[in-house]
């Protein structure tokens, strides 16, 4: 019933043109026929009504399909509003037959008292959008001397897409005629304000609880959002985050692992160098001692050296040298001079010239070295000692415990031989 | 006025319970809040259009979520559940507007 009628009256301008024919053609059989019986008429009428039937039947697939292809968005929303206005369509017109109730609608409209602009506006509103689309409440508050106002159609930008945009809920949107008739039916704050109303009915209760729901789900959002990033995305995007991190984490542990050698290197290096540098010190405390560059303290000898008739030979004096250093001696000074490894003894008896410079008597000797190898050195007999004493001369040797050669010699910078790379470093 | 008192009461309920969204449904959520929110203005816009209807209002406010979900859980299993997702919010945001365009025609008549 519900589908039928709703064909019916959503198919209304092409029913307006065929049912018509159709109650004629009925009719005509019927009056035709008259003569027959009661069963002939009888099928006649349930013929005529098939016919019927299927004619309607036609135009509400052709409606059907425009409908679902005019307005896809609303056919849903519409649906309660529809059998609505259906039921209470049904109860006004009774019994009244199939073919009349199509034209409800369409007939009510026009027989209503309505001003003629709006008679007129109502009429093509009413044609343009199917008639079935008023809405319930527009159907059912509509008594018969009501004037209903139909709002002109709205024509903004806004306005053009609502008609394919109509939202649920929405079931009669813009573009109809929203059958809103002006005492009865507030509009704009009034409805607001009317609908804010606190009332039981079962509308604001079912909104309460929705709005209850939608607004625990958005503070369970809110809480949920706040509390972290990660746990509410997706399997997908987890992945990739990890993957992303695994490769940053990767690539971090090899940047540290290089990190981590250089570092060692230059650890190592700096070891290798303080060592180098110490060993260079050490060579150069060394080096500087034997050559004569730097005092030098230690256990030695003191040796005295008297000449009383100025007999000492250098001979002699270059034989006690050679002693002290096949005994170990590690610093030796003459009188106030150092005695190198270039030191030479020249000059003639009784004027030793060492390095140039005459010394005179008595020769003091101040060695560096094992005190008493080089007391023994020097005692044994055809020594050093024993060549002084063959010369006429005299001497004494004291074992120290602490010499200082204090004496120094500035080493000649070399003019011919310069520094060559050591192999193997 | 009932149904202001109903989302304050949803919002205290929330700040009270302190729930957790169990791991499966975390995608869905944001998503059927979106698509409850569309319900809600879709309603609203019914409602001063003057053709509010409970029933309508229910199941669109339900329809609407759980398309909404399942559209997004369809883009999951299809691998391409961030694209749809953001679908869903444009369409749902785009219908949104034109509600609150209405709306705003139907308060300020402008």
């Amino acid at each position: 019933m519900t589908e039928q009628q709703r064909s019916h009256e959503g198919d209304e301008p092409e029913g307006l043109s065929e049912e018509p024919l159709g109650v004629e053609a009925a009719a005509q059989e019927r009056t035709g026929e008259d003569p027959a019986g009661q069963d002939d008429e009888r099928l006649d009428r349930d013929g005529a009504e098939e016919r019927d039937e299927g004619l309607a039947q036609d135009g509400a697939d052709g409606g059907d399909e425009g409908l679902a292809q005019g307005r896809a968005d609303e056919d849903d929303d519409r649906a309660g509003e529809d059998r609505v206005d259906d039921e209470r369509v049904v109860e006004d017109r009774g019994d009244d037959d199939d073919l009349v109730v199509t034209h409800v609608v369409p007939d009510a409209a026009p027989t209503l008292d309505l001003p003629p602009d709006a008679e007129d506006e109502a009429g093509a509103a009413l044609r343009e959008s199917h008639a079935w689309q008023l809405s319930a409440e527009a159907v059912a508050s509509l008594p018969p001397e009501a004037p209903p106002t139909f709002e002109p159609k709205p024509t903004s930008d806004d306005a053009a897409p609502g008609g394919s945009d109509v939202e649920d809920g929405a079931a009669g949107a813009a573009p109809e005629p929203s059958g809103a008739p002006g005492p009865s039916r507030p509009t704009g704050w009034a409805a607001l304000g009317s609908a804010l109303r606190p009332r039981a009915t079962r509308a604001q209760v079912l909104a309460g609880v929705l709005c209850a729901v939608l607004g625990f789900a958005i503070v369970v959002q809110l809480r949920q959002n706040g509390d972290s990033a990660l746990s509410q995305l997706r399997q997908d995007d987890l992945v990739r985050l990890l993957d992303e991190a695994s490769t940053r984490s990767d690539q971090l542990s090899r940047e540290a692992a290089d990190l981590q050698r250089e570092r060692d290197q230059l650890v190592s290096g700096s070891n290798n160098r303080q060592a180098a540098i110490d060993a260079a010190r050490r060579s150069a405390a060394t080096q500087g001692i034997l050559a004569g560059r730097l005092p030098a303290v230690g256990p030695g000898v003191r040796i005295t050296v008297t000449d009383n008739g100025g007999s000492v030979r250098p001979i002699t004096m270059l034989n006690m040298l050679e002693e002290l250093r096949n005994a170990g001696a590690e610093a030796v000074q003459l009188n106030d001079q150092r005695v190198t490894a270039s030191s030479a003894f020249t000059g003639s008896t009784g004027a030793v010239q060492l390095d140039g410079t005459t010394l005179t008597a008595p020769y003091v000797w101040l060695v560096i070295g094992d005190p008493d190898t080089i007391a023994t050195a020097l005692d044994i007999p055809g020594g050093a000692m024993a060549y002084v004493r063959n010369d006429g001369g005299s001497g004494s040797v004291d074992k120290l415990t602490e010499v200082h050669v204090d004496a120094l010699r500035a080493a000649a910078e070399p003019r011919y031989a310069t520094p060559a790379a050591v192999p193997g470093s | 006025m009932i149904a202001v008192i109903g989302l304050a009461i949803g919002v205290v309920i929330g700040l009270l319970v302190h729930p957790t969204v169990p791991a499966e449904l975390q995608p869905y959520l944001p998503i059927a809040v979106v698509a409850a929110l569309d319900a809600l203005f879709g309603g609203l816009r019914a409602l001063l259009d003057g053709i509010f209807d409970d029933r309508v209002f229910l199941t669109s406010f339900l329809s609407n979520v759980l398309v909404a979900a399942f559209i997004v859980f369809l883009g999951d299993q299809l691998g391409v559940g961030t694209q749809l997702s953001t679908a869903v919010v444009v369409v749902l945001g785009i219908r949104i507007f034109s509600n609150v365009a209405a709306i705003r025609r139907h308060l300020f008549k402008a």
